[in-house]
């Protein structure tokens, strides 16, 4: 179970809805992800091709919870924005704060996330902030009353996976709300390890959309999510430098 | 009527005067979109009663995907 604000869900999996190939196979991914919590984008909608199906008509909304983001935004105003208009949908208040301060890295600029996050607070929005994996943001953004803290993995799209285990899992000791790794993840061994490091829960799209098999890798993501979760609550062994033998030392027959 | 629809110029019969009239107009009713005019979010439930002008400026956004 991951509480994030008043939402309880089952899945410690949230999901991207970008790139995927097709709809069918975005609709296969989704659910064979066990995802309870999707991520979205809002765009300009092309009023001359106003009949384009849309992702989410094929959605049934009813089973899982909207987490808009700010994609797009480049300023704390750009981005309560694109929240407003998110909620106006009457579909979620929950929203991930994503500002991006740099084109060719993506990363997020820390003074208008923080911003971004303090003005949203103040509009009674459940807000989950995209990061880096900086310490002292992630407890600014806790201090002002954020839900969730979402730090990313390595650069968002890269498929790089954990570049610094230390620097997240000091993020994940301190914090009191769920933090949640979000970006940068490319395959299974990084979302297990993301679970090990005591992440409450990881989001990752481009992992799964962009797999040569996206239902497939869906599914690997889910059962990794599982496999570091439950290997991180049972606590793993030291690591020693030299062996110790599994098997009885005394005994032995000859 | 002139109009500006998403930053570009868009023309509709004057007789269309609120924006639901609009709405339909661009056979948008059964779509889940987001509408501002004139940079205020117009909730969905006014739209009967919101109405339009000469040089109104709207943005209609939706849902795509994302990450």
């Amino acid at each position: 179970m991951l509480t994030i604000g008043q939402t309880t869900v089952q899945s410690r999996l949230l999901l991207g809805t970008g790139k995927y190939p097709d709809v069918t196979t975005q609709q296969q991914a989704v659910k064979a992800s066990g995802a309870d919590i999707l991520t979205f984008s809002v765009r300009r909608m092309d009023i001359f091709e106003a009949s384009q199906p849309n992702f989410l008509e094929a959605l049934d909304l009813s089973q899982y919870h909207l987490l808009p983001n700010t994609a797009g935004a480049k300023t704390a105003e750009e981005a309560v924005r694109l929240a407003k208009l998110a909620r106006a949908s009457g579909l979620c208040d929950m929203v991930k704060v994503e500002v991006i301060g740099c084109d060719k890295t993506l990363l997020p600029d820390p003074i208008e996330t923080l911003r971004a996050a303090e003005e949203l607070l103040k509009e009674g929005f459940t807000v989950l902030p995209y990061t880096s994996d900086d310490l002292l943001l992630a407890r600014r953004l806790e201090e002002l009353g954020c839900h969730a803290i979402m730090p990313a993995a390595s650069p968002i799209g890269s498929g790089q996976g954990i570049l610094n285990p230390l620097a997240l899992s000091f993020i994940i000791e301190q914090m009191t709300v769920p933090v949640i790794v979000d970006a940068g993840i490319g395959s299974p061994t990084d979302v297990a390890y993301a679970m090990e490091l005591g992440a409450d829960a990881v989001l990752l799209n481009s992992a799964v959309a962009h797999a040569n098999d996206p239902v497939k890798m869906a599914r690997a993501m889910k059962l990794a999510v599982e496999a570091g979760r439950l290997g991180f609550e049972a606590g793993r062994i030291e690591k020693k430098r030299y062996a110790t033998a599994s098997s009885p030392e005394t005994g032995m027959s000859r | 009527m002139e109009l500006t629809i998403n930053g570009q110029a868009y023309s509709i019969d004057p007789s269309i005067t609120t924006l639901d009239g609009l709405i339909k107009h661009l056979n948008l009713s059964e779509k889940l979109v987001i509408i501002e005019q004139n940079r205020q979010i117009i909730e969905r439930t006014a739209y009967q009663d919101t109405p339009i002008q000469i040089g109104d400026s709207f943005e209609i956004v939706h849902f795509v995907g994302g990450g």
